[in-house]
């Protein structure tokens, strides 16, 4: 298997193989991506099945457009937090469909049992849970800076914006998260010292 | 970390949010070994179809280069009505062109085709 051969190959690289009949070309890609675009689906959803669902319609994607991919044109990894952050729009609406967004929104009950246990876990759960109260656009926006440690102007290419209009949703997101979980203070255990 | 009562400025709120930024970025989900499995039938599938070969047309039939010569079925389809026309005219003519055969071919009217008084006959009868 030449995955040696290929470690350094950009990612536009190995898809353009893959085009020409070279499978390990998009395996080495699928473990380079699927990492990062399962977390993207998974924050955005925070539920582990359906981010698989949509890391792998990503991914099949992926593989469908290879041979028309123009080398000159986005990157690979821009363009497929750009199809996950579609994919799981989609999702989310749907869910809408299904329940009110009081019922989306509400905390776990519970979370006020493990106040005096307050570990990373807790507050990145506590995280997950305000992320699900933002609009779509602000979650996707924070998401992708602050977990996914992308660049503003990459951002606004995945999200199809200015960079100003990103700096905006990211800005209105800190402030609705910092709200959220102001909020959520005392089940989270934060003490006055 | 203190989120006290006494707390509540933007900033120390967003500085706040940076821990539970860092706690969800060392809190990345784990994905099972089956999402690999499926993305790699995938990968081979795809490329089968498209290594798969064209399927190969096959070459038309005696029939199939008739029509292509006459036209295709559009050209069948303009012929079979005129020949319906054709016979329908045959079997029950319009009045129009009854009156003009039967004068042609009972009447008594000389009806010629051709002049019979060419220049020639013209000056004959002149003497």
């Amino acid at each position: 298997m030449p995955f040696d051969a290929y470690a350094d190959a950009p990612d536009e690289a190995l898809l353009a193989l893959y085009a020409n009949g070279d499978r390990d070309a998009a395996r080495l890609l699928m473990h380079r991506l699927t990492p990062r675009v399962f977390r993207q689906a998974f924050r955005m959803l925070g539920d582990k099945a359906e981010a698989e669902d949509v890391a792998q319609e990503a991914m099949l994607k992926l593989w469908k457009i290879a041979p028309e991919w123009r080398q000159d044109e986005a990157k690979v990894t821009t363009w497929l937090y750009r199809i996950v952050a579609n994919l799981c729009t989609d999702r989310l609406r749907k869910r809408r469909g299904n329940k009110s967004i009081d019922e989306v929104a509400e905390p776990e009950d519970g979370a006020a049992s493990v106040a005096d246990q307050m570990q990373q876990k807790t507050r990145s759960d506590a995280l997950s849970d305000a992320l699900n109260q933002l609009p779509d656009r602000q979650k996707q926006a924070v998401v992708l800076r602050h977990l996914d440690e992308l660049s503003n102007p990459e951002i606004a290419k995945i999200m199809d914006v200015g960079v100003g209009a990103v700096e905006n949703l990211i800005a209105r997101g800190k402030r609705a998260l910092a709200s959220v979980l102001a909020k959520r203070k005392n089940e989270l255990g934060y003490s006055d010292d | 970390m203190n989120w006290g009562t006494a707390m509540t400025d933007d900033s120390e709120k967003m500085m706040d949010l940076e821990t539970f930024f860092e706690a969800g970025r060392k809190d990345a989900p784990e994905f099972s070994a089956a999402l690999m499995s499926r993305i790699i039938d995938d990968i081979d599938s795809v490329a089968d179809q498209r290594e798969a070969p064209e399927p190969v047309a096959k070459g038309k039939g005696l029939l199939g280069r008739i029509l292509d010569g006459i036209g295709g079925w559009p050209a069948v389809s303009g012929m079979a009505t005129a020949g319906i026309v054709g016979i329908v005219v045959g079997i029950s003519p319009p009045e129009a062109i009854s009156e003009f055969t039967s004068a042609y071919v009972n009447g008594t009217t000389d009806l010629y085709l051709v002049d019979p008084y060419d220049s020639f006959g013209f000056e004959s009868f002149e003497g």
